[in-house]
Formats: structure tokens, sequence, C-alpha cells
């Protein structure tokens, strides 16, 4: 089951990566699915040309810095088999998401505050380093969430079977 | 505080509003292209309401769902607070639209037509941003809600702890 899950989001993350590759490709390609992708994604990203890395001569999906989050979240999922346990549902240490955040937070205030203008690399780095932390929250806790509504299956069911002899008795 | 399993119901909408609200305002709501950063930040928020009733250790799981239910309350009341303001919804969609070119390749005209409908009201149309808004903000939401309890829960979470042992028990057996 654990497995099961696991791979459920890895494919998830991978479709999303291949998404964003795709959507310039299929742009290139003059085929309407390329808006579709474009349109899919604009609620979670500005979709700034400048902002982002382009194939094709196309802007990709997303901007740089989700990009990065994209693909860093994929290499998270990817890695996290051999940090650790797909049985271990404990959270890491708050202080390690403060740390792998802090590039890409300071990166943020630093273009907001306008005291400087990252590249897009620089972009896309900060938003991998974010991107590689987050299955090491979103697997335990999906696992968790998972198990503790099989468990609630597993015991209505007692009380249904429970109920039921009860009856016949 | 209690030593049991609090209520999601109210830290839920509480942090569901703070969703609905941040994420349904204009321009305000432009905060949620930075990775749904409105609805992580709900969900969190949720998940610190949750934990601070609470003396008893909270798992990745009890995160997870608050924080869900936090993005699927968010989803519907801002979805509710962006009925009044599809006017000005109707102007991102047009500035949507005049960005597609810089893109490269003709727009399909079928296409312009079923965006330009979009920012119209229809009861269909807003039925189906209210699923798609509900599925993508109960994602962000558990993120969010994990993240929440990692950060503010402070207890070491454990998958499956023991009861402590006192040493009258013992010697009680």
């Amino acid at each position: 089951m654990k497995k099961l899950i696991y791979f459920s989001i890895l494919t998830v993350a991978f479709l999303c990566v291949t998404l964003i590759l795709l959507a310039p490709y299929l742009l290139h390609l003059k085929s309407k699915y390329g808006f579709l992708i474009y349109f899919i994604f604009s609620p979670l990203c500005h979709q700034i040309s400048e902002r982002s890395f382009h194939l094709f001569s196309s802007p990709l999906a997303v901007c740089s810095r989700c990009t990065g989050i994209y693909f860093g979240l994929l290499i998270g999922i990817i890695l996290y088999p051999f940090f650790t346990s797909l049985k271990n549902l404990n959270l890491p240490s708050s202080k390690i998401f403060v740390l792998f955040s802090l590039p890409m937070g300071g990166d943020v205030f630093g273009n907001i505050l306008s005291l400087w203008t990252s590249p897009n690399l620089i972009r896309f780095l900060t938003g991998i380093i974010f991107g590689i932390i987050l299955p090491f929250y979103l697997i335990p806790g999906i696992m968790d969430l998972v198990r503790a509504s099989l468990k609630i299956n597993s015991n209505l069911m007692k009380i249904r079977n429970e109920n039921k002899k009860l009856e016949n008795v | 505080m209690t030593n049991q399993k609090p209520d999601i119901f109210k830290p839920a909408l509480i942090g569901g509003l703070v969703i609905g609200l941040l994420s349904g305002l204009p321009v305000i709501q432009l905060g949620n292209c930075f990775c749904c950063l409105w609805v992580i930040t709900g969900a969190a928020f949720a998940a610190y309401l949750f934990s601070r009733e609470t003396t008893i250790s909270l798992k990745a799981g009890d995160g997870a769902i608050v924080g869900m239910f936090s993005g699927i309350i968010g989803a519907v009341i801002s979805s509710i607070i962006n009925l009044p303001f599809r006017t000005l919804n109707q102007k991102i969609v047009a500035r949507f639209l005049e960005k597609l070119p810089e893109y490269g390749g003709e727009f399909p005209q079928d296409m312009n037509l079923w965006l330009k409908r979009g920012a119209e009201f229809s009861l269909p149309l807003f039925m189906l941003g209210l699923v798609i808004s509900v599925i993508i903000y109960a994602l962000f939401g558990a993120l969010g809600g994990i993240i929440g309890i990692s950060l503010f829960g402070k207890k070491k979470i454990s998958p499956e702890t023991p009861p402590p042992t006192t040493p009258q028990s013992d010697k009680e057996q």
C-alpha cells in the first residue's frame, strides 16, 4: 500500500514536469492543447515570459522559479526512499524547512524590494532547493492520512460485522 | 487546551476563511501565483490553531486533514467572493489573451471564444471552476497543513507511540 501511494505521488509529479516541458513543444506544433496547458497552470504562476526558460522559442508553462519547485519536488520524491523509510511517518524538524526555504524566500524579498534582480538560473536553483524538501513533508502526511482513513474504515467494518452478528443472535 | 485530539471543524473553518478572503479579493489573490501562497499560509494557520488547542502529539496526517478541509472551504469561499469581481477578472482573461501571441503561434479561434465566455457567468463553468479550485486548494492545503504541524506542533511526532508505563502500574502487574 505504501509503495502504491509513493508511486502515485511520483506519477503526479512526473506528469506535472512533463506538462510544463510539453507546453512549448505543443505550441510549436500549433496544437491547441499547448494553450490549454498554459491555461491550466495560469492560476498557479504569473507565467511572465522574461522570467521563464524557453524551449522551441516559447516559454515553459510556468516561470523559472516554479519550474525549479516542480523539478525539485520530483527530485525530492525520487531521493526520498534513499534518505528515509516509507514506513517512517515522522516529519523533519521545522528548522530544516526554514533552512531550505531561506534561499528562495530571501531571493523573492530581494526582488520585491528591488534590492536586486535575479537571473532565471538563480530563481530556478532557489526553487529547486525549496522543492526538494517538500516531499519529506508531503509523503509522510499523505501516508498517515491514508493509514488513518483505512483504520477508520476497518473499525467501521468491525462494528458493522458485530451488529450483524448481534442481529442474527 | 485539552489532552484529547481537538475538533478539526473550527480551525479548518477559520483557515478556510483566511484562504477564501485572500484568494478571492482582487489584486491580493495574485499572491496565489506564487505556488498557491495564500492556500499554504491559510492551511498552516489552521494547523497552528489546531495544535494550539491540545497538549498531545499531532501526526502529519492530522495536519494534512485540517489543511485539506481548510483548502476545500477556502475554495468555496473564494469562488463566491469572486462572483462580484467577474468584470475585473474579465480584464485578467483579456490580459491572458493579449499575452498569448508573445508565446508564438496562432491562438485557436474556438478557444478564444471559450475563454471569453468563461469570463461571463454561467453555472456549468462556475461549477467546473469550483471543482478545479477544490482539487488544487485541497492538495496545496494538505501540504500547508503538514508544514504547519511541523512548524507549530513542536512535539515529536511518531506513528505509533506506546502508552507510557509508570512504575506503579508495573508493580500492579
